[in-house]
């Protein structure tokens, strides 16, 4: 049976925006027997913002958060897919390049620390579909969602780059079959692989609004009724996005999104607290009312 | 292709030309180990739903990195 203890990646938006999120990923996965066990001393994943500033930090700091993972002898899991984008990519890189390997480590040994490629660095949804399986997830959803038509989105690194991707065999389909495990209908649309324009802010508020206005023209012409997401990021865009859209563009979406695994602990008979329900900025209370 | 806009972007920087929300947050890594912290209010939260601390025990690691890399002084001059 395979051993699911993993070293739980946090990252930083999740924490400062988000606990909902973390809430309910600590009381879904030990109910489908996944431990997960803090990071102790973990730093940011040193995201795409700092790839942009200096390359060898982004690096080292992804590296770092590696060595602890291989201290503890655990797998990486994440939740947000710029910290699994800058953890996977970096152990991936390390792994297969001696000669980049040696550079990080060097820089590594300033702080005693020295990356071995021991572990592995996992998603929620590689956890989820691979390691748990769809259909243990599937057994044990109690209240299904009977064809709740759902715009699941995955996000960009959830799939990209494809170089990495190709060779772990990813794609869309993982988030797509947890979703119609839950009895929700995961519904095809366009622009289902565009990004949600969230790396954008900060940069250019107005590019990211127009590129998040894209993915929620996409989904309401697809007529599903709410939008998932796995990325903290994602989330915020298409959330809370609606309600820029609405000041800037004067459009009304009216789309609920919630996190996949808000999703799977509703449908496993868990209800939201009133603090949960209200972190949504658009209201999730008229589609979910009976399982809140 | 990916690669070669980060090199760009990285020269950028160099040239004092980036984003200043881009900055603030290679700054916030340094300076808590973060790039967005909370606030005081969802702390006390965190706090109250058992979430378990935030620690920044690797700060001073993380900023010994930063020293060796040369980021520390890219992101305190600004």
């Amino acid at each position: 049976m395979k051993n699911m203890k993993y070293a739980f990646y946090l990252g930083c938006l999740i924490p400062a925006r988000e606990l909902s999120y973390e809430v309910s990923v600590k009381k879904v996965m030990p109910e489908l027997g996944v431990e997960l066990v803090d990071m102790k001393g973990s730093n940011c994943c040193a995201p795409f913002s700092v790839q942009s500033v200096d390359h060898a930090s982004w690096m080292a700091l992804a590296a770092r958060n590696l060595c602890i993972a291989e201290e503890m002898g655990l797998d990486i899991m994440t939740l947000c897919n710029d910290c699994y984008e800058s953890l996977l990519m970096m152990n991936t890189l390390l792994k297969k390049n001696p000669e980049l390997r040696n550079q990080v480590n060097e820089i590594l040994s300033e702080v005693g620390k020295e990356f071995k490629g021991k572990i592995e660095v996992k998603n929620l949804v590689d956890v989820l579909a691979g390691d748990v399986g769809v259909s243990k997830v599937k057994n044990a959803i109690k209240e299904p969602f009977n064809g709740l038509k759902v715009g699941a989105q995955p996000g960009c690194h959830l799939t990209k780059p494809k170089r990495i991707h190709f060779e772990l065999l990813r794609g869309f389909n993982d988030l797509d079959a947890l979703v119609q495990a839950t009895g929700a209908e995961s519904i095809p649309y366009e622009r289902k692989e565009m990004c949600c324009g969230g790396p954008l802010r900060d940069i250019n508020d107005d590019l990211a609004r127009q590129v998040s206005r894209q993915k929620l023209l996409a989904l309401k012409e697809a007529e599903v009724q709410a939008i998932t997401t796995v990325c903290p990021f994602c989330f915020l865009q298409l959330d809370l996005g609606q309600l820029e859209i609405k000041r800037h563009f004067n459009e009304d979406y009216n789309l609920p999104v919630i996190h996949f695994v808000e999703l799977l602990r509703m449908g496993m008979g868990m209800k939201l607290e009133d603090w949960e329900i209200k972190a949504h900025r658009i209201p999730i209370t008229g589609l979910f009312k009976d399982r809140l | 292709m990916g690669e070669v806009m980060f090199a760009l972007r990285n020269l950028a920087v160099r040239k004092g030309n980036a984003p200043a929300g881009v900055i603030a947050q290679a700054k916030s890594l340094y300076e808590t180990t973060r790039v967005i912290n909370p606030i005081r209010s969802t702390l006390d939260k965190r706090e109250s739903l058992g979430l378990g601390k935030l620690d920044n025990e690797g700060l001073e690691e993380v900023q010994k990195i930063l020293k060796k890399t040369g980021m520390d002084k890219l992101v305190q001059s600004k």
